[in-house]
Formats: C-alpha cells, structure tokens, sequence
C-alpha cells in the first residue's frame, strides 16, 4: 500500500511537469511520428505477464496504434502459469519533447483474455446456467509516455521506450465503492520497447 | 550545450531512474498472480482466541459477518459496531470474501482482518476458489478446513464448497475425525447451506449423515445473502445476512443452547 506511494507520485510528477511545465518543450520532430508503421514489441509486467512480445501497427499517421500481444508468466514465479493474450488500441494524445528526446502521451485500453486455473470464459457444464459471468477477461485503461531516444533518420531512431501507469476495470470500481481502497493501490507501472519495422 | 538543454537532460533522467528504481512495488504480472505474502492469518487469530481469558467453560459470545465480496467500507463499519458490542470472543466471517479470487482482493480483505480489534478467522467461500483463489487463500489464512476449541466448544470451519473448487467432493473424512470428538459441544460452519442448490443430492444426504443433532448444537451458514433462523435436520441453524445489507449476528451460547441477534448497524 504505502510502498506504492513513491512510484505513483514520481510518475505523476513526470506525467504532471510533461503536461504543464516549460521546462519541457513542445517543438517535437513531427518526422518522428508520421507514417503508418509497422512495429514489434516488448513489455515488462503491465497484467499481461511478467514479460510479453506483440506486434502492432499505426493509424491515422501514428495518432492511433493498435498492438496484439502475447504474455507469459511462469509458474516459477507465480506458483501457477498464466498465459495471456492482449489488444491494446492507444491514441496519441500529445506531442513535445524531453530532454530532446521526441516523446508522446497516449492513452488507450488494454483488453487481455488469460488462461489459468479456474479462469473460463464458458464454465463447464456442470455449473447453473449463467451461474456466473465469464472470468478470464479485462479491460485495462492505460497512459503511456513513449521516448524515441534517438535520431530518427538513423536504424536505432525506430526503437522507442515507454512506460505506462495502469489500473483494472474492477479496481476502478472497487475504489468509486470504497474509502478503503486508495487510487494508489489501483495504479500498476510497465515498461516496454518498440521497434519500427518500417 | 545550452544550460536549458542540461537541465532538461538532468531533470527527466534524474525521474526516470527514480522511477525504475522504485517500481519493483508498483509491477502487476498479472491479476491472477498467487504472489501474497504466507501468513497463516487463520492461525494467528485461532490462537488469539485459545489464549484469551474465558470467562466461564460453559457460556461464550460471538460475531458472524458473511459474503464481505467488495464492501470493505461496510466491513469497517460492522467491525466498529462488533468492536462496541460487550464480551464478544471473536468474529467468524462466513466466506465470500472476494468476487473473482484475485490477490489484490484477498489482500485488501486482509488489511480490513488486521485492522480488527477481535480476533477475526476467516472461512472460503464459493467467489473465493474462483480463478487462484484457493493457493492465496492457503497462503494467506491457511488450509481451508480448519478448527479451533474455547472452553466446552469446538468450532469446526469446513469447506464444502463443490462447483468453484472442479466439481471435486469436499473432505467428508476431515469432518468425521473433527467431529468424533465428543468431549466439547460442536458448531460447524459453513459457507454453502446444506439445503441450497449446489449441495442438493449425495452431498446433501452426506452432510446429514456426519453432522447431526446428536454430534452438534449449531450450524452457521452464508451464501443465500439473506437472514434466516431455523432448524434443519434437528440442529439450530442460522444464516447471517451478507454484509452489503449492513448486518451481522452475534450468536450466544450457554450450554448447548443457542441464541442468535440480528445486529443492524
């Protein structure tokens, strides 16, 4: 609970000095954006695994971006494998520069359908029918903040680093019903890379 | 390099590796993880309540709350009220305590037990097996059959939940070894009543069979999110309301005599 208290108000600082601070620049190589690339993926955590690849691709010359992913997470961690696979359509909402590093922001939905124990989209026939609704599926909304760190006319300037601050359907809800559960306790970190391919 | 630029550099690399230092706490795998800590809480509160001062062999005054699912405020509220209530033991809480079986809802439940100023043991219920429910719970709490004894009772938790845990039957031999002792006055708990649905047929005759009037004084359910105050198979029967409707019950024994009060709060 508190040990998430350093994380979420960092993060909330970087996103908060991103949007309202001079001291980053809005002047972004609009070059760096454009096109309706393809692009494959890595990510860490993010309730889709410990690690997961997926392959993507932009819309809208780059404002949208819609990725399929595939996540595992061994039982050597976990005590039970969870194999997940993701959708996770994102717009880009915001152009600017850090540190003359090009940068957006952009928010979208992570959908995720996981395969564990006693996880099941239809249940077996030995339950009621419509005992209960389906409990392998979420909806994770998340902002991201993507750096390009390097120039992009060279190979290296089509990676990219990102970081997204996300929450989970029933998280948002159990905090809207509780006192009890503080928006810190709902927030989760991921880090990922990007690879244009073209 | 203009001093903007460095600063701009220092400023956004300086958070960055802040960031990722401190984001071992904020990284979610998945929402089906088992990663709690092993705490045994069932254990601990057991044992608060074996070494309390008992005010007579023969008489004792608890608390049931059930089906909590997502309604931690209510929760904190039926345990003020509990925490006003005089000479109460202990608190059972009748299962249902998640609606999926997630870790983060296991714990937030935990951190509500932990806030308690009684003691507070906790049964599974049906929501709890579902997904890796059953492994956090047994981290968490500890096995899901479990029993405690307070002067002249012996209180007997088990789980008969069926469906949620692969149609699997429950351990029928646990509850006979438990209940063959006849040196204490039996309660068993339950989530699931042995008249409801999932219980109709062999597990209903079963049950019968092993818990009866002869080996028990009182049988105490959840589940059907309703209050109800009855006699079933010749055995006082009570089912405490769930606790979304703001109530619980504080149940009174003297001897092998039961009586049940509907608590509002």
């Amino acid at each position: 609970m508190s040990d998430k208290v350093l994380p979420t108000v960092l993060f909330t600082v970087l996103l908060s000095t991103i949007i309202f601070s001079p001291l980053f620049g809005d002047d972004p190589d609009s070059t760096v954006f454009s096109g309706n690339n393809l692009y494959v993926k890595t990510q860490f955590a993010g309730n889709i695994g410990l690690l997961s690849v997926g392959i993507g691709k932009e819309y809208l010359d780059g404002k949208l971006t819609v990725d399929l992913n595939y996540g595992y997470l061994p039982a050597c961690i976990n005590g039970t494998s969870v194999s997940t696979f993701a959708i996770k359509p994102a717009f880009r909402i915001k152009d600017f520069s850090i540190a003359a590093m090009q940068s957006s922001l952009s928010t979208g939905i992570c959908f995720t359908y996981s395969a564990t124990r006693n996880t099941y989209n239809k249940y077996p026939d030995y339950f009621p029918e419509d005992y209960y609704l389906g409990n392998a599926m979420h909806a994770n909304p998340f902002l991201r903040i993507s750096l390009f760190h390097f120039p992009s006319e060279s190979k290296s300037g089509r990676l990219s680093v990102y970081s997204e601050l996300g929450t989970m359907e029933y998280q948002i809800w159990y905090a809207m019903k509780n006192k009890e559960v503080s928006f810190i306790e709902i927030c989760n970190l991921c880090f990922g890379l990007t690879y244009r391919l073209k | 390099m203009e001093k903007a630029v460095i600063m701009k550099r220092a400023s956004s690399l300086i958070l960055l590796i802040l960031l990722s230092v401190s984001c071992e706490e904020l990284t979610e795998y998945s929402p089906y993880d088992t990663n709690v800590r092993e705490e045994y809480i069932n254990s601990m509160e057991c044992d608060k309540v074996c070494n309390s001062c008992v005010h007579s062999e023969d008489t004792l005054k608890f608390a049931v709350i059930s089906d909590v699912h997502d309604d931690y405020d209510n929760m904190t509220d039926a345990l003020e009220s509990i925490s006003k209530q005089e000479n109460l033991q202990f608190i059972i809480c009748n299962g249902d305590i998640t609606n999926f079986g997630l870790a983060k809802e296991f714990e937030w439940y935990a951190d509500e037990v932990k806030k308690s100023s009684i003691p507070l043991i906790t049964l599974i219920g049906n929501h709890d097996y579902r997904s890796n429910g059953l492994q956090i719970f047994e981290k968490l709490f500890g096995p899901v059959n479990t029993s405690f004894v307070t002067g002249n009772y012996k209180f007997i938790l088990f789980s008969n939940v069926i469906l949620e845990n692969n149609n699997m039957s429950p351990k029928y031999e646990w509850l006979i070894d438990e209940i063959s002792d006849s040196s204490k006055h039996h309660i068993v708990v339950t989530h699931v009543p042995p008249f409801s649905g999932e219980m109709e047929g062999i597990h209903n005759l079963v049950f019968r069979q092993i818990v009866n009037s002869e080996n028990t004084i009182l049988c105490l359910h959840g589940h059907v999110s309703y209050f109800e105050d009855s006699n079933y198979n010749g055995i006082h029967t009570i089912i405490t309301n769930k606790i979304y409707n703001r109530e619980y019950s504080v149940i009174s024994l003297i001897g092998n005599q039961s009586f049940v009060k509907r608590i509002n709060f």
